[in-house]
């Protein structure tokens, strides 16, 4: 054959061939938009009913007073869930405090020391993620509780630190370990320490990609209920302290969702809306954040 | 390596007959701002066209334009005509996918697939363009990797991985997969680049042989290169805007004895760049 043959020949097959892979295409295409469409209807349901039934809840009052029992006289007077959006703040707050320096310092070790014992905790950590939650409440439970026989705020932020640490330690070595080469091995060269190349080149060229990695950690936390429900006790007063008992939204939800009264339930919808902003404000942030951190 | 005879014969600038890529008024633009501006030129067929300049120039930008691969960089458009055989590539009904098999490319840096051996990845374009005749892959992979002067070397190990081969051979295993299309025009992007000087020469070597096969357009930082393998040359150069421009486009022999602009003999002269 001759080379113009060939071409032609292949000119041909790929001409014929052509219409075959844009039906296909197109077919697969379609494909790919129902599966979107089955992915989104549930999301989108799931988004109209909590915007909907929750967004008349969302009012000043609401938002700032305190948790009441409604009584005979007034069942729909369940006064608002200020005291849980403070619990919420100071559980999760002191979550993050730990949990972010823990992870990215469990994470550079895990980045330097290498070898079999990293893969023995990376495995450990990676089996925590996939754990259902509610063990390290009954964990926490178990340990602190009984043996102390009291609640604090802070038993659950522990709680929550099982469940961030792992996220962020896991992203956050995945984060530096996606650093170049070249880059260390210049620090390196220029006879920097190991420790100095770790958080002078290391760190700062991975931050973005740790930082994502925190607030992934903190979004799946601060939805959480099992892991604090029995750690933290109750309270229906709005406070900051850490080691007073504290309600927080999920926990709130949970105890209205089972709660005597349908007003309670109905409000169920108002912190499902808090939470969801709530998640979506970070995400969002973080987003921005990233994106800041990347540009400079 | 004086190849003055045929340069005499060339025929230059529009409507020579013989061209088989025409850039037209050709400028790039990412969002709306210029990378380069206004270049004309014909690539003649079965000579080797070589764009040179310094870094910034838009050398590569109009290289990757020829393929429409620019488009893959968001907000990227051009304006102008390219013509491949007096179609423009950017006003055709012809899918891109079919244009692109036409038009072979090979990269910087060797980019074997590296999950597939040294038969597969030679092949690899035909198959994808739906060749299943298995005696009709054989020979083309006989036969491009033959042209891409890798046959004799890898003939005894056609399915061993790729990665196996060495920088230089894993680059002619490229150019071996992209003839085997038999692609009208060969762009080459710095195809030397990462490679050392006794690979660098076999590339060379190669691409002055392969032009009885295929059109070439490389791009090179290497002067020298440009001199010893190109019959045309186009000089391009940033302006002060920071937009690249098509100073100069002449034989190659033209470019660096007896260029019309002073800007293109002192880069060839090295003063500059």
């Amino acid at each position: 054959m001759s080379s113009q043959e060939r071409r032609e020949f292949i000119r041909t097959t790929s001409a014929k061939s052509y219409r075959r892979r844009a039906l296909s295409s197109r077919v697969f295409t379609a494909l790919l938009v129902i599966a979107l469409l089955i992915a989104f209807v549930p999301l989108a349901s799931i988004l109209q009913n909590v915007v909907g039934h929750g967004i008349r809840y969302i009012t000043w009052h609401f938002l700032t007073t305190s948790q009441q029992l409604p009584s005979i006289t007034n069942t729909n007077g369940i006064g608002g869930i200020g005291n849980a959006l403070a619990g919420t703040a100071v559980v999760d707050l002191i979550a993050v405090l730990i949990s972010i320096p823990t992870a990215i310092v469990l994470a550079m070790a895990m980045f330097e020391i290498k070898g079999r014992w990293v893969v023995a905790v990376r495995t450990a950590m990676e089996t925590f993620i996939g754990l259902p939650s509610i063990v390290f409440g009954v964990f926490t439970y178990v340990s602190l509780v009984v043996t102390t026989h009291q609640y604090h705020a802070y038993f659950g932020s522990l709680a929550l630190c099982f469940i961030m640490i792992p996220v962020m330690t896991i992203n956050a070595l995945a984060a530096l370990q996606s650093v170049p080469d070249t880059l260390i091995e210049a620090g390196l060269s220029l006879g920097l320490r190991p420790s100095r190349v770790m958080l002078h080149i290391i760190l700062p060229a991975a931050r973005a990609r740790v930082f994502t990695g925190v607030f992934l950690a903190f979004s799946r936390a601060v939805g959480e209920t099992a892991p604090i429900l029995f750690v933290i006790g109750a309270s229906t007063l709005p406070g900051f302290n850490p080691s007073g008992q504290a309600t927080t939204l999920p926990t709130l939800m949970w105890s209205y969702l089972i709660g005597a009264y349908p007003s309670q339930r109905e409000a169920c919808w108002g912190i499902a809306l808090v939470l969801m902003v709530t998640v979506l404000f970070f995400n969002v942030l973080s987003r921005i954040f990233v994106a800041r951190t990347q540009r400079s | 390596m004086d190849t003055a005879e045929t340069r005499d014969n060339v025929t230059l600038g529009e409507g020579s007959s013989d061209a088989v890529l025409s850039l037209r008024d050709v400028s790039v633009l990412f969002n709306n701002k210029a990378a380069v501006r206004n270049a004309t030129f014909d690539v003649q067929a079965n000579k080797v066209t070589s764009l040179i300049g310094p870094s910034g120039s838009g050398k590569t930008t109009l290289l990757r334009a020829m393929n429409r691969l620019h488009e893959l960089t968001p907000g990227a458009t051009v304006t102008g005509q390219i013509l491949l055989e007096g179609e423009d590539l950017y006003r055709t009904s012809v899918p891109i996918t079919v244009l692109r098999s036409r038009i072979g490319m090979v990269f910087q840096r060797p980019n074997p697939f590296p999950t597939m051996s040294i038969y597969d990845n030679a092949v690899a374009g035909l198959r994808f363009i739906g060749v299943k005749d298995k005696d009709f892959l054989e020979e083309s992979a006989h036969k491009a990797l033959s042209e891409a002067a890798l046959w004799d070397s890898v003939k005894d190990r056609l399915k061993a991985p790729a990665a196996t081969l060495s920088g230089g051979e894993q680059q002619r295993l490229c150019i071996a997969r992209a003839m085997a299309v038999e692609p009208e025009v060969l762009l080459m992007d710095e195809p030397t680049a990462s490679l050392d000087p006794v690979a660098t020469k076999q590339i060379e070597e190669l691409v002055t042989v392969l032009k009885q096969f295929v059109t070439i357009v490389i791009v090179t930082h290497n002067m020298q290169q440009a001199n010893r393998v190109s019959d045309n040359c186009a000089f391009l150069l940033m302006a002060e805007d920071r937009t690249g421009e098509l100073i100069e486009f002449d034989t190659t022999e033209k470019i660096f004895n007896d260029p019309k602009d002073s800007r293109t003999l002192d880069y060839t002269l090295g003063r500059f760049g």
